[in-house]
């Protein structure tokens, strides 16, 4: 028998992620903000003993698609059709899910339907009639609560029958343009591939698709279709006083409107007091004292526990290592025996607190419904450069780890508006960024410094967004926001442990082993005497433009592969005192270069999959030049200002 | 008498029906698919603070809309 394949989607918030992991097992990041779901993936899944092969769609408001994403899904979609797909509709959303349902039934592909959020719905006091809901759509409707795996039994059972019955739902848009539709339909029939579904592509000639126009294009259909066409629309127009594309979505609204109220009913319920004033609190005034309280809050604390559970490491590590007195007489031995002992002290002191708690805070504010309230607020700030709200999210999270903020770019409206935000978000420090200033800064310069820095380059990030968002004529393209807001929900802490780990994990699994070797091979360089000539090779053109010595390139070159291991490599190279070797001016000015200098090798890939070659490459390029003119001005600038101050030693 | 004005016009806590939208056909699209189209009702629930974006209730839903498109969007207010 053949594997039945069965496609997942929803619109943004609808718990459609959570569906997915109940179904596969796979723990994928679920978050309180639109646009989760970033790949389109098709993966075998086993749901009790039933195989079948699920293919997971972004998070999409409607198959009219505005965004990178949701071009993505209708495309696959169409081109790679499932035999069912289960659309993960929120209950307290059902106007926008009934929508979307509407859509989906058009496309002639076998749905059904999870009411997902049912409990949530009960709890603002709306009673939905799933069966009624059902027999006005023609599709199965499973009331379900995936957050705690209610009702997936019996989506996936529904799932199977559908996929072998094929019943479809009824279209009900085309109702009053019926004849004017069918006219159409009548004539791009005969050209359509078998897997094309007519009406879904007549009615979209309609509403003026230019995915479809230009599939219609590419098929040879009959001249007189364009004719057909005008006149047909000309029809709607003068019948309707609204342009046909306009009247169906018009249409299709309405009928999503009339079928939600139909189903539910309201009952009034009061909201939790807490909740209610946390809501307005973080959208008025105080919503911007509590935004910096809020990020600076994630900050301070991750970096005092870090301080605090470095001091208790290195001491740990100090006590064992005098119980293992390195007294080897082979330097080969030695070389590899202190690079693994100061590899993995600097790993487990300096990146491991860091990265794990920065992600665990901002986890908890993905799930907590923040996010886009934010967005909300920043809205005006982010218009002046040319993007909207919206694009704070991915910035935000860039502080993160640049990769997921660069993919979730996906979610903005227009190339402009993706490139810009993403050359923005290689400039801000990410965790392993953070590690950097951390390690280097806060602990052998001090905390103002670090500030400093963050201040420094948020003024470089919004400076640069600003000049390349005028030079590329931003606003012309870039439409403002119109965002849904999801409710405020408490975040679990089992699900931000989760999610922590899975962004975590690859510290601990890949970039361990890679430091560890790397300083292993770095002291058999030097014992080699190969640093030296590294050193004399480069060292002009450092010490002219820079002001530090060449070897650093080394660092610089690994710190390509992630942004930490510039730290961790200077530091078990320079024996885990920076400050013997580098004056804090030169600390500052090594630390101000890693921030800008080049997306990581995660970044570049990942920004090559998103904005193709050439666009990457301007990106590296203006990283790089940021890099070379902050270095410089600060060897400049810095020793007029007499900083850093108060010096240390 | 002619009583449309722009959303962006509208108070805290007014109810309104939309009457026109005039953004490019896209735009226009995606805000009809969000609930935001001639004849609904909206509620301004909110006003960035320093006149920035607006928060509307559209079918017992908060959708947060950008100035610059509020300021397209023509309404009558109801109550």
């Amino acid at each position: 028998m053949k594997e039945i394949r069965i496609g997942l989607i929803g619109i943004p918030n609808s718990g459609k992620s959570t569906i997915f992991n109940k179904l596969t097992g796979v723990y994928q990041i679920i978050g309180n903000w639109p646009g989760k779901t970033v790949e389109t993936l098709e993966r075998v899944a086993e749901f009790k003993g039933k195989q079948f092969s699920l293919i997971d769609f972004p998070g999409t408001q409607t198959l009219t698609p505005t965004s990178m994403e949701e071009e993505i899904a209708r495309q696959c979609m169409i081109e790679n059709r499932p035999d069912v797909i289960i659309q993960v509709a929120s209950a307290i959303d059902l106007e926008r899910s009934i929508y979307l349902s509407l859509e989906l039934i058009e496309l002639e592909i076998p749905i059904v339907v999870a009411l997902n959020q049912f409990d949530e719905a009960i709890k603002l006091g709306f009673e939905i009639d799933a069966k009624k809901l059902s027999e006005i759509l023609g599709v199965p409707v499973v009331p379900t609560v995936a957050i705690k795996g209610e009702g997936i039994d019996k989506l996936v059972d529904e799932a199977f029958d559908l996929a072998h019955s094929r019943s479809k739902g009824k279209i009900m848009v085309d109702k009053d343009i019926k004849p004017q539709i069918n006219k159409v339909m009548s004539i791009i029939k005969g050209f359509l591939p078998d897997r094309y579904p007519s009406e879904w592509f007549a009615i979209k000639l309609f509403e003026e698709d230019s995915w479809v126009a230009k599939k219609i294009d590419e098929l040879d259909v009959e001249n007189r279709l364009r004719g057909v066409l005008e006149e047909e629309k000309a029809f709607i127009k003068k019948s309707t006083g609204l342009s046909p594309s306009l009247f169906i979505v018009n249409k299709r609204r309405l009928i999503a409107e009339k079928i939600a109220n139909e189903v539910r009913k309201i009952k009034p319920v009061s909201r939790s007091r807490l909740i209610e004033s946390l809501d307005s609190l973080s959208t008025s005034f105080y919503g911007y004292p509590l935004l910096a309280v809020v990020i600076a809050t994630i900050f301070v604390v991750t970096l005092g526990v870090g301080l605090l559970f470095r001091d208790m490491v290195s001491y740990l590590f100090f006590e064992l290592s005098s119980y293992f007195a390195f007294n080897i007489a082979n330097p080969l031995l030695g070389a590899i025996l202190s690079g693994v002992q100061l590899s993995l002290l600097v790993g487990l002191s300096f990146i491991i607190p860091v990265v794990f708690l920065f992600h665990f805070f901002f986890s908890l504010l993905d799930d907590s419904g923040y996010l886009p309230r934010a967005a909300f607020l920043i809205d005006k700030a982010m218009r002046r450069i040319g993007l909207n709200g919206k694009a704070f999210i991915p910035l935000l999270l860039g502080y993160g780890c640049n990769v997921p903020a660069c993919v979730t770019c996906r979610v903005l409206e227009g190339e402009k508006q993706r490139f810009v935000t993403a050359l923005m978000i290689t400039l801000i420090p990410c965790a392993s960024r953070m590690i950097i200033i951390y390690g280097l800064i806060a602990i052998y310069i001090g905390m103002v410094t670090a500030l400093g820095i963050y201040l420094f380059n948020l003024f470089v990030v919004l400076l640069i967004g600003m000049i390349v968002g005028s030079s590329v004529d931003l606003r012309c393209e870039s439409i403002g926001l119109v965002m849904v807001l999801p409710p405020y929900r408490a975040p679990l802490l089992k699900n931000a442990l989760k999610k922590t780990w899975a962004r975590a994990k690859d510290f601990v699994y890949l970039a361990m082993p890679i430091i560890i070797i790397g300083t292993v091979l770095l002291k058999i360089l030097e014992i080699a005497g190969i640093m030296e000539h590294l050193n004399a090779l480069f060292n002009p053109l450092f010490v002219g433009i820079f002001g530090l010595p060449g070897y650093v390139l080394s660092f610089l070159l690994f710190g390509a592969i992630r942004k930490e291991f510039a730290l961790v490599f200077l530091m078990t190279t320079l024996n885990g005192n920076p400050l013997s070797y580098l004056s804090p001016n030169q600390i500052i000015i090594f630390t101000l270069i890693t921030l800008f200098y080049i997306p990581c090798i995660a970044t570049f890939t990942t920004l090559l999959r998103e904005l193709r070659l050439n666009r990457t490459l301007i990106i590296a390029g203006i990283n790089l030049l940021i890099a070379i003119i902050v270095g410089f001005s600060a060897h400049v600038i810095l020793p007029l200002i007499g900083w850093p101050y108060p010096k240390r030693l | 008498m002619d009583r449309t004005i722009a959303l962006t016009r509208l108070d805290k806590g007014k109810v309104a029906m939309i009457e026109e939208i005039n953004l490019d056909n896209l735009t226009k699209k995606r805000l009809m698919a969000l609930g935001l189209l001639p004849g609904s009702r909206l509620k301004v629930l909110k006003i960035a603070p320093l006149k920035g974006a607006i928060l509307v209730d559209v079918g017992g839903r908060p959708l947060a809309i950008s100035r610059d498109v509020a300021e397209k969007i023509s309404v009558e207010e109801v109550e």
